[in-house]
């Protein structure tokens, strides 16, 4: 059995980690590095290893594997673990970036065990929300990545910063995830409770609750709500995105990686697998509003993104706007749509974190992170310019990159049931090319200042960003894979 | 009459604890107060009785003898109250050293735990102000202890007119209610009292809220709270803990068998009251620990919050089992996790002796085992999942849902919320950078009382882990601890 290593593994990898908290050796480093190899190894031999064919394209949901064994017994609680095509490919993207992280931090911080301690529980807690069947145990899973990250942020923060103002950063973080997390819960144990109530029988299990007995439609409405909101805090959405955004000026380059490639996509991987399946009747009622919340995502995060001096703070609320469109794809319903968000749930994590990476690097060399106080880096630092600026096109979405593919499904497929959202959401895409074209413009042109001589990008580097922009052009010229296995877990999310 | 063993066995840890007292003061004489005999006699006085209870655990009959109740509702209580008192013995063992006299410490602490022993089996009025006294009076003397120390002066004399005033209170409420009933039984009183028979009967409504007033001033709920934080301050960590848990969780063993007995909160406007004591106290316990600079005081606020979160499940005893099983689901949580809270910040405030925060700064880098324990302690504090906190929080939502009280889960969140806010702000602290001008740290030896403190705040610590990864075991147990009505 795979599927309990998966989580397992991260696990012995931090505890391995930890005796060495306090040396500054690079123990920790190799440890981490192997555990991200060993979850690429594993997801990759899980989907070598299943038969297709096997599946059955019927009313049940299925999954490849399983493994369940009993947990809590007095309230039917089990530790169930299972994986389909969705979350196989969520697994391989969190297994992709835990390895950019770990290179990332290779040499910038002062990274101790205790570090790599933390990162090694955000793995786990996110591959645990990826792989679980059982609610309180994806609950569980859910608040486990909280507390490392709120760590990160606040001890290994932004250096510039005060220590006081990145605790209140972790603290913002915190404070929101947690309380919508309490929705969560809330919701969670509503549900099995009504369960309850009409069979008399005690589960928190998913497979068992989606067959659900009918519940009033405001209850449904209520409860669908609590996991909108604890989804949509990890997004972020408009009105939710305070914390995200802080978290990202504040953290350091890891862990900006880490919360925008793997707790972010926890979100939209909730509202697939949870919101739409647990409450069909009020999720297509919800659509039009969760739509608009998208639209106001997609210009408000552009228009603040052309606003900012701080790059990285830009580069946050990119990704905002991209989750506007990840939105409007996840509530049309439809299977066209279904795969360009897929598809663009990978490709920009991967160019997001690729623009992150790029942040960190121009702040290892400059030390600053103002737009304004830089100019004309052209021709400094030999490979960087190039690859930011195929990381910021691909933001921007143009045709070659993953991004394009999945804005061009999720829009495509939107265009048949809304038209009208489809049409104001299409120019939000003008909105990001004004964005991306000016922060190259900003850095990269203008009067060079010939007395700085910046340090050229070594090998590791440039491994991470070539490895980035490989599986971004990928996703454009070859995704059939990628909606193949994807589609296997389409009938896992029937509409 | 057909009585088990081990419920004969069961009556045993009042017997030991009575006899320990008896063998600690002719110690005292023979010995020329030698005082570790006196400590092993009762560590040996409280170990024997949890033995001798955890043998017994799961009894499924019960005895009734005229004041008392000895059934697995009462196995459970004691279990808790003597582990609690045990580490209390051990935790002072730092503090004490400083001292001439320690023998009369252990008295006090065994008269006490005594007392908690028979209020978590009272099923009288009698019975129940017996336990009460008998372990406010050498409270007394153990807030005081540290005579020199005026502010341990303060607290003394705070708790003294404070816990005069709740006894007057409840021997008024005493008086009202045996006028009424003429009957002092808790199970008798039951079978007749009704929501619509208090509404006849505005006096004893009177005598059953002064009720309410004296055990809110021994729970130290909002607003009956002012006492706490004060005395927190003024007294030594050890004391803390038996003020944290031991007073506590007998206090709440009676007031709950009584409201799980007597139907009072069927009446709406009682109700009404207790709801808003639980409301107040979580809002207000952890608002006003949120901004706490020293430890101690801190520990009064939320001890506060904690009973308020307990008093909820009191709200809807005696209509559901679910509610005592949250109630004593909570109460473990709580319980061994502050307990090793309370062990760790006695080995660090022996070192230094303000309770201010910085102590604390950067300790990780110092210290990794015991700061790694403590973060596990604050989490389970906070309710997160895999400690055995989460699954109190977890038992109270559903109580709440259950119960459909939404003003509650409303005061349930906010205090949450906040109280997260503050636990993980402190475990931060572990973790920066110490200060610099600290960082020439006074080495302290490693005693056999350290060495003890270490080892059981060890134990709690897997305790809390374990437990909270495999609650089924706690479950199983508790189901046996349920006062079984005649």
């Amino acid at each position: 059995m795979f599927l309990p290593w998966l989580i397992i593994i991260p696990i012995i990898g931090g505890f391995l980690c930890f005796p060495l908290a306090r040396s500054g050796t690079e123990g920790p480093r190799w440890i981490s590095l192997i555990v991200c190899v060993l979850i690429l190894i594993l997801s990759f031999e899980i989907l070598w290893k299943n038969d297709y064919a096997l599946m059955q394209y019927g009313k049940e949901l299925s999954f490849w594997q399983h493994y369940s064994i009993s947990w809590i017994s007095r309230f039917g609680i089990q530790v169930h673990l299972s994986i389909d095509g969705l979350s196989l490919l969520m697994v391989l993207l969190t297994g992709l970036l835990g390895l950019m992280a770990v290179l990332c931090s290779w040499r910038e911080l002062d990274s101790t065990g205790w570090f790599h301690f933390n990162m090694m529980l955000i793995l786990c807690g996110v591959i645990g929300v990826f792989l679980s069947q059982d609610l309180f145990l994806f609950f569980c899973f859910w608040e486990i990545m909280i507390i490392p990250m709120y760590f990160l942020i606040s001890l290994w923060g932004h250096k510039e910063l005060s220590e006081t103002s990145r605790i209140t950063a972790g603290l913002k973080f915190f404070i929101y995830t947690q309380s919508s997390g309490l929705l969560l819960l809330i919701a969670i144990i509503t549900l099995s409770l009504v369960h309850y109530s009409a069979t008399g029988l005690w589960t928190f299990s998913y497979l068992q609750l989606l067959h659900h007995p009918q519940m009033s439609y405001t209850v449904e409405y209520i409860l669908m709500l609590c996991f909108f909101i604890a989804f949509a805090v990890k997004l972020p959405l408009v009105p939710l995105h305070g914390a995200v955004i802080d978290a990202h000026s504040f953290a350091p380059t890891t862990g900006a990686i880490d919360l925008i490639g793997l707790l972010i996509k926890t979100g939209g991987y909730g509202l697939l697998r949870f919101s739409f399946l647990l409450f069909p009747r009020a999720s297509i009622n919800f659509a039009p509003t969760a739509m608009m919340l998208g639209i106001i995502s997609i210009f408000y995060g552009s228009w603040m993104a052309f606003n900012q001096n701080d790059i990285k703070r830009m580069v946050a609320y990119t990704s905002l706007s991209h989750m506007g469109f990840l939105v409007i794809g996840i509530y049309t319903n439809n299977s066209l749509a279904y795969q360009g968000t897929v598809i663009q749930m990978i490709s920009h994590s991967l160019s997001a974190a690729g623009l992150f990476i790029v942040c960190g690097l121009l702040y290892q060399r400059l030390h600053t992170r103002n737009m304004s106080q830089i100019e004309g880096l052209w021709h400094n630092i030999n490979y960087l310019p190039a690859l930011t600026i195929f990381f910021a096109v691909a933001t921007m979405g143009l045709p070659g990159t993953g991004n394009f593919l999945g804005e061009f499904l999720i829009l495509f497929g939107s265009y048949r049931f809304f038209p009208t959202v489809t049409i104001i959401a299409s120019f939000g895409i003008i909105f990001a090319t004004v964005y991306s074209l000016i922060m190259i413009q900003r850095t990269f042109f203008g009067s060079p200042n010939l007395s700085l001589r910046l340090k050229k990008i070594s090998i590791r580097e440039l491994f991470i960003l070539g490895l980035l922009m490989c599986v971004l052009l990928g996703l454009c010229f070859y995704p059939q894979p990628v909606i193949n296995i994807s589609s296997w877990s389409y009938i896992n999310i029937p509409y | 009459m057909n009585i088990e063993i081990k419920m004969i066995l069961s009556l045993l840890p009042m017997f030991i604890i009575g006899a320990m007292i008896i063998l600690v003061l002719i110690s005292m004489v023979i010995s020329r107060r030698n005082s570790g005999c006196s400590l092993i006699l009762t560590l040996t006085g409280l170990l024997l009785s949890i033995s001798v209870l955890i043998y017994c655990r799961y009894t499924e009959t019960f005895v009734i003898i005229p004041f008392l109740s000895i059934d697995g509702y009462y196995i459970f209580f004691s279990l808790l109250i003597l582990i609690s008192s045990f580490a209390t013995v051990i935790f002072s063992n730092i503090w004490l050293s400083f001292y001439p006299d320690k023998e009369e410490f252990y008295l006090l602490l065994l008269i006490a735990s005594l007392g908690g022993i028979l209020l978590a089996s009272a099923n009288n009025f009698a019975s129940l102000f017996i336990g009460i006294e008998l372990m406010s009076v050498p409270l007394l003397g153990i807030i005081g202890y540290a005579s020199h120390n005026k502010f341990s002066i303060e607290a003394c004399i705070k708790y003294s007119m404070l816990s005069f005033i709740s006894t007057s209170f409840f021997l008024f409420s005493l008086a009202l209610i045996y006028g009424h009933f003429g009957n002092l039984v808790f199970s008798e009183i039951g079978t007749e009292v009704t929501a619509e028979y208090l509404n006849k009967y505005p006096l004893l409504l009177v005598g059953l809220a002064l009720l309410i007033t004296s055990i809110g001033f021994k729970l130290s709920l909002v607003p009956f709270h002012f006492w706490t934080p004060d005395v927190y301050q003024g007294v030594p960590t050890p004391v803390i803990t038996f003020l944290a848990t031991t007073i506590k969780i007998a206090i709440f063993s009676a007031i709950a068998r009584f409201l799980i007995l007597v139907s009072i909160t069927d009446h709406e406007s009682i109700r009404m009251v207790l709801e808003v004591m639980a409301f107040l106290s979580i809002v207000v316990g952890n608002l006003l620990a949120f901004y706490q600079k020293n430890l101690k005081r801190f520990l009064g606020y939320s001890s506060i919050a904690h009973l308020g979160y307990l008093w909820i499940s009191l709200i809807f005893i005696n209509k559901h089992l679910f509610s005592l099983e949250t109630a004593e689901i909570y109460l473990l949580g709580y319980l061994l996790s502050s307990l090793g809270l309370l062990g760790i910040i006695t080995l660090i405030s022996s070192r230094n002796q303000t309770s201010s925060l910085d102590n604390y700064r950067g300790l990780f880098w110092k210290d990794p085992v015991i700061s790694i324990m403590m973060t596990i302690m604050m989490l389970s504090l906070a309710g997160i999942p895999m400690t055995l906190g989460f699954i109190g929080k977890f038992y109270l939502i559903m109580l709440l849902i259950i119960m459909h009280a939404w003003w509650l889960m409303v005061a349930f969140m906010i205090g949450s919320v906040i109280a997260i806010c503050y636990y993980l702000r402190i475990t931060v602290y572990l973790y920066l950078s110490p200060p610099m001008e600290k960082i020439s740290s006074n080495y302290t030896p490693l005693t056999i009382g350290r060495l003890s403190v270490n080892i059981a705040v060890l134990i709690l610590t897997i305790l809390v882990i374990i437990l909270g990864l495999i609650p089924q075991v706690v479950i199983t147990f508790i189901k046996y601890a349920h006062p079984i009505p005649s």
